[in-house]
């Protein structure tokens, strides 16, 4: 017995030294053999391309059904496999050809696409206008689609690769509205055939191969796409890993090609690691605190101009975003179309922020309460050791993103902390100021703001829209309905040879041309 | 010992019933509901309405649930309103992970402390009963994320011998999650067999064996170990029970596909379907492993066979 724990103690301790000299090398370790990488291939198109590439997703895809993923990595993955009539550059911001080949305006609220011939869908359909008419008229029922595809009139096919779209109302971002994955276009014969699984019938680059909820997605190359020859990798694999730490490793390991969100606290593992590259991108989500303007409190002007002279953005930034962020001064995407924050506005002024509490009526100070979502919780604590320097004492109140959804919509608290990310047009700011839309947290109402919004559609003078929004912003900025806090920054990761992804409005990435050399 | 059987397979009914209906109430006191996670950010009114109506969370929450009950008299588990996938076939491709981990977990578990539990009884008070209590200790002090972590570091990161996560690598993949399971079973495991072995060993009837002469290996392995299995049957069995329910922070870190995450991930996004038809199940297997275990006294204790037997008659 003796001589058995004499050797247990042993082995304990080789396996001790083993890993603690691997923990003193990190860089010779992390590129040592792995377990489960995939092998490689020679793609078609010449080059030594790695055969399946993966990528390590940190939120679950809800579903391959274009109309029904609602969330950005169910988009990613329907952007794989479906298309739009229309695809966005979001370099040059230039609208490019997709299903559609070609399309012009050919009235004020009238469009006609002409589909590209030949294109098939992934059961061997070709891709014709009634699946257009099709395709629209089965997300005109449904939640996530209804209120872009309830703008339209009237779609008609002029022939079997021609459709006319015209809409009840003009509205000059129209297009970029259907460059959305939701708007991808579906084989009519798969859906009716087969109601539960057709919606994964696309016509994109790749073909679904397997999606199994809330673990994995694979797919495979459509040799039929008709832009083929330029796809390099044969088979893509989206796995979800939630636990950040054990996302990393995997990239670390080369278990996965790309790990996207990596925690910004270990982002420098992925910088120090010459065999991994960390990319990072001004992501579109803007962070901010919204006042219930219908409440008592929320309805002083002059209290919210105080909290946000009492919020220093600089400090929430440190805490909450790791030191990755931007501070925001306007309630708008960094690039979309419209954004200014060249006024003044209200920033960090503590005696500014006392006086205006004295002209508020609460020279004394109050108690209000905050709801936020328990992910972002130590931003709000600092915000609450923030605000108690000029009197205020904020109960928080934290729930899951869900609970927090509802509780928005019962109007049921004063401050609310929230982020939000925006599409492609002004559609996204428009629904977060407009009087009584769906994202106005803040049940904020401005005629001035209503008619300027309403106005920016029929207009297509850029300078002149532009010109709108920036007055947009400005009475924002004076009325303080919000207090934008600050741009979030997006963190991803990938070894050495990975290029061709494309990054897409609202935090799409798309995967499609994307490879790794070996 | 049928009927005592069959009773139990029937007391199995009211404990469906009684958890289908605390899962249904408990879902629609928690605030949100699958419309606020299914709908984009930017949805209206209108829309939301739409997808309460789509989902049928527009209706009382008495209809819906005598609904769903309709639906699992018939064997349908209903379709999940996140993927709308049919609720039954998501978690029978998720068992048999779940399965496998637990099955692993446990080998480990008791393949581990029961040696220890009986080395440790045997010498008790020696310096090895105290190294392997300190190890007990040890393994249900850490915590299970972190025990995985670690794993992860060294074994996976560090020295490259297992993959960090996923089920892809056969028998591989399964070692890391199994030893951290495990670990915190191990523990419970251990100190129940050496207190279950220090009963036992003092017992009259193993003094007068070894009065006899029988040598010690003998008194341990062939009367002790077997007179002492009840207390470790039992909760080998219940810990069973709980791998089986889903080991939820093991799957997480080690991207486990297994039931545990399944149900966490379905209460995140509201998705009472597949809450309650997971439970349901989860509810059912465990209830056949108790009964298991209780019939697996039988063929360890006699005394209890016969006491089935009559209960039978």
């Amino acid at each position: 017995m003796k001589k058995g724990i004499a050797m247990l103690l042993c082995l304990l301790m080789i396996t001790g030294s083993l890993t603690a000299c691997s923990s003193s090398e990190p860089k010779e370790t992390t590129q040592a053999a792995t377990v489960g990488a995939e092998t490689t291939g020679t793609a078609e198109t010449g080059g030594a391309y790695k055969d399946t590439l993966i990528v390590g997703m940190s939120a679950a895809p809800q579903t391959a059904d274009a109309q029904a993923a609602t969330n950005v990595p169910g988009k990613i993955i329907t952007k794989m496999i479906h298309m739009s009539l229309i695809f966005l550059n979001t370099e040059t911001g230039e609208l490019q050809p997709g299903v559609a080949e070609s399309w012009e305006q050919t009235g004020e609220a009238t469009y006609v696409f002409h589909l590209r011939q030949g294109m098939k869908f992934h059961n061997g359909e070709d891709v014709k206008a009634s699946d257009v008419l099709y395709t629209f008229a089965r997300g005109a029922d449904n939640a996530g689609t209804k209120s872009v595809l309830g703008q339209i009139s009237e779609l008609k096919a002029l022939d079997e690769y021609t459709v006319e779209l015209s809409l009840k109302e003009v509205d000059v971002d129209y297009p970029t509205k259907i460059v959305d994955p939701l708007y991808s276009i579906l084989s009519e014969k798969a859906c009716t055939e087969d109601p539960e699984n057709g919606g994964t019938i696309g016509c994109g680059p790749y073909v679904l191969d397997d999606f199994v909820l809330n673990d994995y997605v694979t797919m495979h190359k459509f040799e039929e796409y008709w832009d083929a020859e330029n796809l390099k990798t044969n088979q893509f694999r989206f796995r979800y890993i939630p636990e950040n730490s054990a996302r990393l490793i995997a990239l670390q390991n080369k278990e996965i090609d790309v790990c996207m969100n990596p925690a910004t606290v270990e982002v420098s593992y992925i910088a120090d690691d010459p065999s991994l590259v960390l990319n990072q991108m001004n992501s579109s989500r803007v962070f901010y605190l919204s006042f219930n303007t219908g409440s008592e409190i929320g309805q002083n002007q002059a209290l919210r101009q105080a909290v946000a002279c009492a919020v220093n953005k600089e400090d929430i930034i440190t805490v909450a975003a790791e030191g990755a962020g931007a501070p925001a001064k306007t309630l708008w995407s960094q690039g979309l179309l419209g954004f200014y924050d060249g006024f003044e506005g209200f920033s960090y002024d503590l005696e500014k922020a006392k006086a205006l509490m004295a002209e508020a009526g609460y020279a004394d100070g109050l108690t209000m309460e905050i709801a936020c979502d328990s992910a972002n919780i130590s931003a709000v604590e600092v915000i609450q050791s923030q605000l108690r320097e000029i009197g205020i004492e904020l109960t928080i109140n934290e729930m899951d993103s869900a609970g927090l959804t509802s509780y928005i919509g019962q109007k049921s608290t004063t401050l609310l902390y929230n982020a939000r990310s925006y599409g492609a047009t002004v559609e996204g700011p428009r629904k977060v100021f407009v009087t009584g839309l769906a994202s106005n947290d803040a049940f904020y109402s401005n005629p001035r703001v209503d008619e300027l919004f309403a106005a920016g559609g029929l207009i297509t003078d850029v300078a002149e829209r532009e010109a709108m929004y920036k007055e947009v912003q400005e009475i924002l900025a004076e009325e303080v309905p919000y207090i934008p806090l600050y741009y979030g920054v997006t963190y991803w990761g990938n070894v050495q040879g990975f290029d061709g992804m494309m990054t897409q409005s609202g935090g799409i990435f798309f995967y499609a041309y994307s490879y790794v050399t070996e | 010992m049928y009927r005592y059987t069959l009773k139990r397979l029937l007391m199995i009914i009211p404990v469906i019933i009684g958890v289908s209906l605390i899962i249904f109430v408990a879902m629609d006191l928690a605030p949100g509901n699958a419309v606020d996670y299914l709908a984009p950010e930017d949805a209206t009114e209108e829309d939301l309405k739409l997808l309460e109506q789509q989902l049928g969370l527009d209706q009382p929450l008495l209809i819906r649930y005598v609904k769903y009950m309709g639906g699992l008299v018939q064997g349908d588990l209903g379709v999940s309103y996140i993927s709308n996938q049919d609720v039954m076939g998501t978690y029978m491709d998720r068992l048999p992970n779940t399965i496998a981990l637990a099955a692993a977990s446990i080998v480990v578990a008791v393949g581990l402390s029961i040696p220890l539990g009986i080395i440790s009884a045997v010498h008790n008070g020696s310096i090895r009963d105290n190294l392997a209590m300190v190890f007990a200790l040890l393994g249900l002090s850490m915590p299970n994320f972190w025990v995985g972590l670690l794993l992860i570091i060294y074994l996976s990161n560090g020295l490259g011998w297992f993959p960090s996560g996923g089920f892809n690598d056969g028998l591989l993949s399964l070692v890391l999650p199994a030893i951290t399971a495990g670990t915190g079973f191990m523990a419970v495991i251990t100190r129940t067999t050496r207190s279950s072995m220090l009963d036992v060993l003092n017992q009259d009837y193993l003094r007068t064996a070894r009065a006899k002469g029988v040598n010690e290996k003998t008194v341990v392995k062939k009367h002790a170990l077997k007179n002492a299995l009840i207390p470790i049957i039992t909760i080998s069995g219940t810990q069973l029970g709980a791998l089986l329910g889903g080991s939820v922070l093991t799957e997480t870190v080690f991207s486990w596909p297994g039931v545990g995450r399944l149900i966490i991930d379905s209460v995140n996004s509201r998705d009472t379907p597949m809450v309650t038809g997971s439970i349901i199940m989860t509810t059912i297997i465990i209830s056949l492993l108790l009964l298991a275990v209780d019939l697996l006294y039988a063929v360890v204790d006699p005394r209890l066979r016969s006491r089935y037997g009559a209960k039978g008659r």
